[in-house]
């Protein structure tokens, strides 16, 4: 047996611990924590088995799922560079996200069911990232989003919870609607649905004139799971889910789906649909920035943040350069799973408090958490040698070499990365503590929580402390990964998948000062941008009692507040299109169908038989009168002729 | 006899033997129905266990047997029970869904005998209509599992307007079966009369016999009757008002049975004898058909997202659910219709598990109004999971067997250039409509807070539980392993679609002409032009390669009307006409034309 079959293990293992979980072991705490955190940590060490021994070639191995005429759907593995790294990554932080939920949802009633849950996720993210066929993909894609929607209304008797997960899906599902239109051009053209067979042909040419739009129709999938514009409005919102499904699927793995999929499939995208590609990605990243800067609470301003690092992303990946959006992915997985680990241990430190304006002093009280989150805040605002820097300047390069106003974006968007990202480091760490004298609160779901006022009674009474070792050990993991992530050699392994003629830096030294040899223009502006954020943000916010901003950019700042009105637009017209349309259906069914035909059917039944009535009245005269014509009747016709 | 008589004949004899029971033992003729049930089912599995092994007769039949003394030999019926791939897996379905139908009946609370008799003649009669290989039979027992629906609804059924809707689905049913009836009998008419019979496969093998083809004339008139009288029965749309508050009103297990299994009848039907044996109808009547389906997904997918009482949104929701199959009936391909059959299978599992679902919600509150209901995932655990399970395979979620089907259907409807738009309107109403209504019955029954007064509800025990998890089972194990089912399917489907379009005409390559659909009798002049006009699409794919040759097949010119009437063919080398024409024809689809020519 080769060892590559150990994958069809680590892909299965998480299914097999959410069915036993599902069907046994709802009751028994300790058990289904055993066997979900069991089944990734497991697959994390097969996966290192499999590199150690297999390396990290390119190879394949699928059985037949389904096959009907020509449609030949596989279910395989594709084992290659860039799957087997997604596989560590959604392995690895994977690993140190359920161990930190094993701390974090200690005292739910929903123990068992969270973790089934997380386990479901973890099977269909890893199907998305070995899937060797288009149909596999799609259909891992979907079970993506499903298990998104549970763990967003994991908290389901919480209205804006249930409510939340509606919108998550429904919206995933316009992406779908777009992907699934993708890959059946696509299969129509080719008569394939596997990735080596589409690569090696020339897809794009075979094609034709149906290249560009199959080509955005897949890349719609895309922008519905990686939250891209015009369809990022789900993900904000889907923080209503608890905060270590924010930090795995939110932020490390789920979202990354989709810049993982435009790498995978980047062969059959043809030069117009790159540049569109990089348009949304760069719009994305600019609009998600700007509204993170007016966000309050404090798990809000990361889902944006994690908005505009996709955007980023996806902007890499649209500038020709898969290479640098797959690598600033990975370092994102890491500091932004960081960030939002951070972010719960202050949410539970708090008692559930989440706005960053009731926050204020844990660095003393929290150091651990303190420090971790300050390396996360440093990588993502891409200060050298972190790791988010080099991620962030190979993208920042591929703008500067093929679009200069797309440069001209990444730039301001790293500014206002850095200085979001301050603001929420000066407010909810450093200054004095606001939590003692904190007014009611008055944000909207924590109002509609039923124990709201016991929670607050015990938030005002309650010091804030360091969480549990189960808590902080994951962050001090994914710290460390968070500094070193840039320089161990993910760019070369990305690079010489995709670019495999260019040259690659390799060695420590080489890679730390390869960005400034390469491109130093766009490495010098990152850092400039960085100490630009940095210095606005120190001037409005350090130990500022309230923000000072809307003050300053009046209507500017309330658009961002209220994320520029999206959810309002799609409400008013999308939404309510749809339900006229369904209204008057159901109007037309009412009425027209159910009333009307029916009622002729009905009413002419019954007035046949009323005038059939009239013939029957039991009146002997009428009878005999009857008769006599019908005698007169039958005469005529015998003897008239 | 083979397993197939027993299957059929053990719900008939234990309704007879429940007659002679007396009506306080109600436990017993609960106990009884469910008893007979579970091993009418342990049969059926077996025997689709057995399936991939039996031997075949000439036509491609399994286990066929007769049931000797019903029928009359003069009118050439005969009581003759057979399956193949088409309805082998529709047995196991009605089978399964009898069994938990029955054990869903514990709601019923009056005239307990009554009910258990007509549930044990409606799952005979329903198991019978899809075996039979007789067309009289087909028919008879299709009636006689319709008539006991009617009853169970206006004695058993519950809401206010439950005479409303016996009344309505008493109308639309025997209409559609009447015009269904005409149908058949002009079908039995067209054969000369020496050779008439009502056997399927002897009918259809006449037919698929280009010597022996049915006239235009006939076609034209008999397709229709088919289509319609059979659509009625389906619930295609605009003839669906009667579905969704039938079902509505009527107690679970009839809803179970009816939306779940005898719906299936007159897909069935279609697929079975109306396609094969009347293919130049069938092309040119396939476009009106494919737009019709749209009613059934978008329209009444609307209707579906209006719906305030939940047994309404989920009848709407398996009307919408019958658009899918009448679309991949209508792309005439083999991935279409073989996706056809397999939700055909899937929406039996899916429909039984919702009205069994619903059944207990309203057993545990009284009312299935959404606006009163919210928040019971919280005390019916076990009900929550499996409901939102049903909801996501109603809504197209891989895993579940629908999804196989569905997107096959996508897949097949797409190769047809003529059908690209209805299929984006059909994928759209499967992902995003499906998706909104399936949600916002979650959302509104299971989340978010629970109203005070439903406080006392209680969980289902295990004995309770049992239907919904051997229904959601079926779908799982269907749709994780779909190869069990479309295996099997594949090879009649192969077959129908290759005699379908064996003859000429081809909807592939009309294109989205409109004229030609509605004069598909064609003089045989006009039918050696047809070749240059199929060029004209110019798409150059796959399916005008396959065309093409098809066509090709056709070149020798086809004898009038005088020849047919002629007894004593030889049987084998029709037999071996249409095998050699379907093999080309398969060859052609397998053929690497993939790539642009």
């Amino acid at each position: 047996m080769k060892v590559e079959a150990l994958t069809w293990l680590v892909l299965f293992l998480p299914l097999l611990a959410a069915g036993i979980i599902t069907l046994f072991t709802l009751r028994n705490k300790a058990v289904s924590a055993t066997l979900s955190i069991g089944a990734i940590v497991t697959g994390f060490v097969l996966t290192l088995a499999v590199i150690k021994f297999g390396g990290w070639d390119a190879r394949e191995l699928s059985v037949n799922w389904l096959s009907i005429g020509s449609l030949n759907v596989d279910f395989g593995l594709k084992l290659d560079a860039l799957s087997l790294m997604m596989l560590l990554i959604v392995t690895g932080v994977g690993s140190a996200i359920h161990i930190y939920s094993y701390g974090y949802m200690r005292d739910d009633p929903g123990f068992s069911r969270f973790f089934a849950c997380m386990s479901l996720f973890t099977f269909s993210m890893l199907g998305i990232v070995l899937a060797n066929n288009f149909l596999q993909m799609f259909i891992f894609w979907e079970l993506v989003g499903v298990s998104s929607y549970l763990l967003i209304g994991f908290w389901f008797e919480k209205p804006s919870a249930a409510d939340a997960a509606k919108k998550a899906f429904i919206t995933n599902r316009l992406g779908d609607l777009g992907f699934i239109l993708g890959i059946l051009i696509i299969f129509t053209a080719l008569g394939s649905l596997n990735f080596t067979v589409l690569e090696s042909g020339n897809s794009i040419a075979a094609l034709g004139g149906m290249a560009t739009l199959g080509g955005l129709l897949v890349f719609c999938g895309a922008i519905g799971k990686s939250a891209q514009f015009p369809l990022h409005v789900w993900l904000p919102d889907a923080m209503e889910g608890p905060t270590p499904v924010s930090a795995l699927i939110h932020a490390a793995t789920m979202v990354a789906a989709g810049v993982y999929m435009l790498c995978r499939v980047f062969f059959i995208f043809t030069p117009d649909a790159l540049t569109v590609i990089s348009w949304i990605g760069g719009i994305t990243a600019l609009l998600a920035a700007l509204i993170a800067v007016q966000q309050n609470d404090i798990k809000r301003i990361l889902a944006y943040s994690t908005l505009s690092q996709l955007g980023y992303m996806v902007m890499g990946v649209g500038l020709t350069a898969p290479e640098a959006g797959m690598f600033h992915l990975t370092t994102h997985a890491f500091f932004k799973a960081l960030l939002f680990l951070g972010a719960g241990s202050v949410i539970i430190a708090l008692h559930h408090e989440q706005d960053i304006w009731k926050m204020g002093g844990l660095r003393k009280k929290m150091p651990v958490t303190f420090w971790t989150f300050m390396v996360g805040t440093l990588a993502l605002a891409g200060v050298w040698p972190l790791s988010g820097f080099f991620s962030k300047d190979a993208i920042l390069a591929a703008a500067h070499e093929n679009n200069l106003l797309l440069f001209i974006l990444g730039v301001a968007v790293a500014a206002l990365t850095t200085f979001y990202m301050f603001r929420l480091v000066f407010v909810a760490f450093l200054g004095d503590r606001r939590t003692g004298v904190a007014p009611v609160s008055d944000s909207k779901e924590a109002a509609q929580a039923g124990d709201e006022s016991m929670r607050q009674a015990r938030r005002l009474s309650y010091e804030p402390h360091e969480s549990p070792g189960v808590v902080i050990w994951p962050l001090r993991i994914l710290a460390v990964a968070s500094v070193v992530g840039g320089v161990i050699g993910i760019e070369a392994l990305f690079g010489g998948m995709f670019k495999p003629d260019a040259a690659h830096p390799h060695g420590l030294l080489a890679q730390l000062v390869y960005p400034f040899q390469h491109a130093p223009v766009a490495a010098l502006s990152g850092l400039a941008a960085f100490a630009v954020g940095l210095f606005a943000a120190w001037k409005l916010y350090a130990n500022a009692k309230t923000d000072p901003l809307p003050d300053k950019l009046g209507a500017l700042s309330r658009a961002m507040a209220n994320r520029f009105y999206f959810d309002e637009i799609y409400e008013a017209t999308v939404i309510r299109i749809h339900d006229a349309i369904a209204a008057i259906a159901d109007w037309i069914d009412r009425w027209i169908i159910e009333g009307f035909c029916i009622g002729l059917v009905r009413g002419g039944t019954d007035l046949t038989g009323r005038a059939l009535r009239l013939v029957q009245t039991g009146n002997l005269q009428t009878y005999a009168f009857l008769f006599v014509l019908g005698v007169a009747v039958v005469l005529w016709f015998v003897l008239g002729k | 006899m083979t397993i197939l008589t027993y299957i059929f004949l053990l719900p008939l004899l234990a309704a007879i033997a429940l007659a002679l029971v007396p009506r306080n033992f109600a436990v017993i003729m609960r106990a009884v129905a469910v008893g007979v049930t579970f091993v009418t089912m342990l049969l059926a599995v077996l025997m689709f266990w057995q399936f991939n092994g039996a031997t075949a007769d000439a036509s491609g039949y399994k286990f066929v047997s007769t049931i000797p003394g019903l029928g009359a030999e003069s009118l050439g019926i005969a009581c003759k029970l057979g399956v193949d791939g088409l309805n082998v897996g529709l047995v196991l379905m009605g089978a399964i869904v009898a069994f938990a139908a029955a054990c869903c009946s514990f709601e019923i609370k009056s005239r307990e005998k009554e009910f258990y008799i007509l549930l044990l003649v409606m799952t005979g009669g329903i198991l019978g209509a899809f075996m039979s290989l007789d067309l009289f039979f087909f028919y008879f027992f299709h009636e006689l599992a319709l008539v006991p629906t009617f009853i169970m609804i206006g004695v058993w059924g519950r809401g206010e307007r439950k005479n409303y809707a016996t009344f309505q689905i008493t109308l639309y049913l025997s209409i559609g079966a009447l015009l269904a009836l005409i149908g058949l009998i002009a079908l039995y008419l067209q054969v000369p009369v020496d050779l008439r019979t009502f056997d399927i496969p002897t009918l259809t093998k006449h037919f698929a016999d280009p010597a022996n083809a049915m006239a235009a004339s006939a076609q034209n008139f008999i397709f229709p009757l088919l289509l319609f009288g059979f659509g009625i029965l389906v619930s295609l749309w605009p003839f669906h008002s009667w579905a969704a508050l039938g079902y509505g009103s009527a107690p679970s297990a009839t809803a179970m049975l009816h939306a779940g299994v005898l719906k299936k009848f007159g897909l069935y039907g279609l697929i079975r004898v109306a396609l094969p044996m009347m293919p130049e109808a069938a092309q040119s009547w396939m476009q009106i058909l494919a737009w019709l389906c749209l009613g059934n997904i978008l329209y009444v997918g609307w209707v579906a997202m209006r719906q305030k009482n939940l047994n309404l949104l989920i009848g709407n929701s398996s009307v919408a659910h019958m658009g899918m199959i009448f679309l991949g009936i209508a792309s005439l391909n083999l991935i279409g219709v073989t996706g056809a059959v397999a939700i055909m299978v899937a929406h039996g599992f899916l429909a039984a598990l919702f009205f069994g679902l619903n059944g207990y919600i309203y057993n545990q509150t009284g009312t299935l109004e959404m606006s009163e209901l919210g928040g019971l995932a919280k005390k019916l655990r076990f009900i929550g999971v499996a409901f939102v399970m049903a909801a996501m395979a109603g809504c197209g979620l891989p895993g579940f067997l629908n999804f196989v089907g569905e997107v096959s259907v996508f897949f097949g409807a797409w190769q047809v250039p003529a059908l690209r738009v209805v299929t984006v309107l059909a994928v759209w109403g499967a992902l995003i409509i499906g998706a909104v209504y399936m949600l916002r019955a979650v959302r509104a029954v299971m989340h978010a807070g629970m109203p005070e007064k439903w406080a006392d509800v209680a969980d289902a025990n295990l004995w309770r539980k049992l239907p919904y998890a051997l229904l959601i089972a079926s779908l799982l194990v269907f749709g994780f392993f779909p190869k069990l089912l479309t295996e099997k399917i594949k090879p009649v489907t192969e077959q129908i679609v290759a005699m379908t379009k064996a003859k000429g005409g081809s909807l592939v390559a009309l294109g989205s002409d409109a004229r030609f659909p509605l004069t598909p009798a064609l003089s045989p002049g006009e039918r050696e032009n047809r070749p240059q006009f199929l060029g004209k699409t110019g798409d150059g794919n796959r399916q005008d390669a396959a065309e093409k040759n098809e066509s090709g097949l056709l070149l020798s010119p086809l004898p009038g009307g005088e020849r047919r009437g002629e007894g004593g063919r030889d049987d084998t080398s029709k037999r071996f006409r249409i095998l050699s024409q379907h093999a080309e024809s398969a060859a052609a689809e397998k053929s690497p034309t993939a790539r642009s020519p």
